[in-house]
C-alpha cells in the first residue's frame, strides 16, 4: 500500500529552503568571516563556523572555524532521497522527496533530530521555502506522471515551527526555488516564468505579474536591491528597488 | 463473504498492476547510468572566463556571483555594477554541483570529495585542501526516482554522473 501511495504521489521533487531577508541573514556574520547566500535548492548550508552538507541519505557536519581547513565532525543518517537543506533560526530543515526532517542545531556541532517529518499529510513532498516571521512559503511540485495533483505555492503558519499549518495556496505550473523581499514573493515557475506575488496578506498571495526574459527559471536569490535568477541562459539580474516591479538589469551567459 | 473475497481479489489485481507499471508496449522503461572517466576527476584548473553551458546553482557574496556549470566547474562574475557584470574566470572542477563560500574560501564538491579554494583573488582561485570521500556524489548510486528498474552501475565502467531513461527488452536486475 505504501508503494501504491508512493506511486500515486510519485516524482514530486523538492526545492527546499528558507531564504533570508537581508536582516535575518545578519546571523551569518556572527562567526567571523561572513558567508554569502545560496539559492533555495542548495545541498550545502553554512551557519557561522559550521557547514552542513546533504547527500542522498546523510547529513555531514564540518567545522569551518578555520575556513581553509574544514574538519568533518560527523555524518548522520537522515533518510532517503534527500534533496535540499536550509537553516532557519536554530533549526535545519532537510527536504527529501517524501518528507521534511527537522534538526535542532542548538549545539551546532551535533544536529539532533527533532521530528521525523513535518506532517507528511500537510507538507507532503514539499519544498519549504521562505520563512518570514511566522509564515513559511513552499512550492509543492508534481510532475506529469503524478496526474491529477496540482502543483501549488503553499502558505504555512509556523508559529509552532515543528507543526506547520497550511493556511493558503496558489495554483502554479512547475514551481522550483523562491525568495522574498519585504512583502513581495518571487517564485520560479519553470517554463511559465518568474512569478511576482504580493504577500502583504501573508496567507493569501496575490499574483502581481509574471516575468519571462528566459525560457525557464529555477531559483532566485533576493540580494538587497538585486534579484539574482538562475535561468536557462545562466543568470539574469533584476533591479528590485521597487520590489513589485522587477526591472531587467542584465543577463550573464 | 463472497463479496469480500471479490474485494480481496480486486486488491490483488490492482497490486499486481503496480508491479508491472514499468512495462510499456516497447519493453521495460528503465534508468541507465551515464559514466565518466574517473581519471578526469582531478583535472582542476583556472580558465579564462567563458560562456556557461549547463547553468547550475547560484551563490552570491559581496560583489561576487558564482554559478556552477553542471559537472564542469564554477563561473566567477563581478556584479558590483549589476547593469554591466564582468566575468572574471572559470574554475574547472569536474563533477561539481554544489558551491558555498565563507569569507575568502570557496567550498565545492568534486564527485565524492570536498575541495576548498582560496578566492581572495577571484580571477585566480587556488586549491588549498581536498577532503577525499566525505560524501557520496548524489547521482552515483541509483536513479533519481524510486519504484523503478535500472541497469546496475558497474564501477569498472567509470563513475556514474547521471541517469537517463531508456526502453529495454529485458527486465534489469536492479530495482529501487
Amino acid at each position: 500500500m505504501l508503494k501504491k501511495i508512493k506511486l500515486i504521489c510519485c516524482f514530486v521533487l523538492i526545492a527546499f529552503s528558507f531564504l533570508y531577508c537581508s536582516k535575518d541573514s545578519s546571523g551569518n556574520f556572527a562567526g567571523g568571516a561572513p558567508s554569502g547566500q545560496g539559492g533555495s535548492l542548495a545541498r550545502f548550508a553554512i551557519v557561522n563556523d559550521y557547514m552542513y552538507a546533504v547527500d542522498k541519505e546523510n547529513l555531514s557536519v564540518f567545522s569551518i572555524s578555520n575556513p581553509a581547513n574544514p574538519q568533518l565532525l560527523r555524518t548522520i543518517k537522515v533518510g532517503f532521497e534527500i534533496e535540499t537543506i536550509f537553516p532557519f533560526k536554530d533549526r535545519l530543515f532537510i527536504g527529501s522527496t517524501s518528507v521534511v526532517h527537522i534538526f535542532s542545531i542548538a549545539d551546532p556541532s551535533k544536529p539532533a533530530k527533532l521530528s521525523q517529518a513535518i506532517s507528511p499529510t500537510v507538507l507532503r513532498r514539499c519544498d519549504p521555502v521562505v520563512a518570514k516571521d511566522n509564515v513559511a512559503y513552499a512550492t509543492l511540485r508534481v510532475n506529469g506522471a503524478c496526474g491529477g495533483v496540482q502543483s501549488i505555492l503553499a502558505c504555512y503558519d509556523i508559529s509552532d515551527i515543528a507543526n506547520p499549518v497550511q493556511k493558503g495556496t496558489f495554483n502554479v505550473s512547475e514551481p522550483y526555488g523562491l525568495g522574498y523581499k519585504e512583502d513581495v514573493l518571487y517564485v520560479c515557475d519553470k517554463y511559465v516564468g518568474l512569478r511576482v506575488f504580493d504577500i502583504s496578506n501573508a496567507f493569501s498571495p496575490v499574483l502581481i505579474k509574471t516575468m519571462r526574459e528566459s525560457d525557464w527559471y529555477i531559483d532566485v536569490i533576493p540580494y538587497n536591491d538585486v534579484l539574482i535568477c538562475w535561468t536557462a541562459t545562466g543568470a539574469i539580474l533584476y533591479d528590485i528597488t521597487d520590489n513589485r516591479n522587477p526591472v531587467l538589469l542584465s543577463s550573464i551567459q | 463473504m463472497r463479496y469480500s473475497l471479490y474485494a480481496v481479489f480486486l486488491v490483488f489485481v490492482f497490486a499486481a498492476c503496480d508491479n508491472v507499471s514499468n512495462w510499456g508496449g516497447s519493453g521495460w522503461q528503465i534508468y541507465k547510468p551515464v559514466y565518466a572517466n574517473a581519471s578526469d576527476l582531478t583535472n582542476i584548473g583556472v580558465e579564462q572566463a567563458k560562456p556557461i553551458e549547463k547553468p547550475g546553482k547560484i551563490y552570491v557574496i559581496g560583489d561576487l556571483l558564482l554559478q556552477n556549470d553542471l559537472n564542469t566547474g564554477v563561473h566567477f562574475t563581478n556584479i558590483s555594477n549589476p547593469k554591466q557584470p564582468v566575468k572574471l574566470a572559470f574554475l574547472r572542477v569536474p563533477f561539481s554541483t554544489e558551491i558555498s563560500v565563507k569569507g575568502i574560501h570557496l567550498y565545492v564538491n568534486n564527485f565524492n570529495d570536498l575541495l576548498v579554494f582560496n578566492i581572495s583573488d577571484p580571477a585566480n582561485p587556488s586549491l588549498v585542501k581536498r577532503m577525499a570521500n566525505v560524501f557520496p556524489y548524489h547521482n552515483s548510486e541509483y536513479p533519481p526516482v524510486s519504484n523503478t528498474y535500472f541497469e546496475c552501475a558497474d564501477p569498472k565502467k567509470g563513475i556514474v554522473i547521471d541517469w537517463v531513461a531508456v526502453n529495454v527488452n529485458e527486465q534489469p536486475k536492479c530495482r529501487r
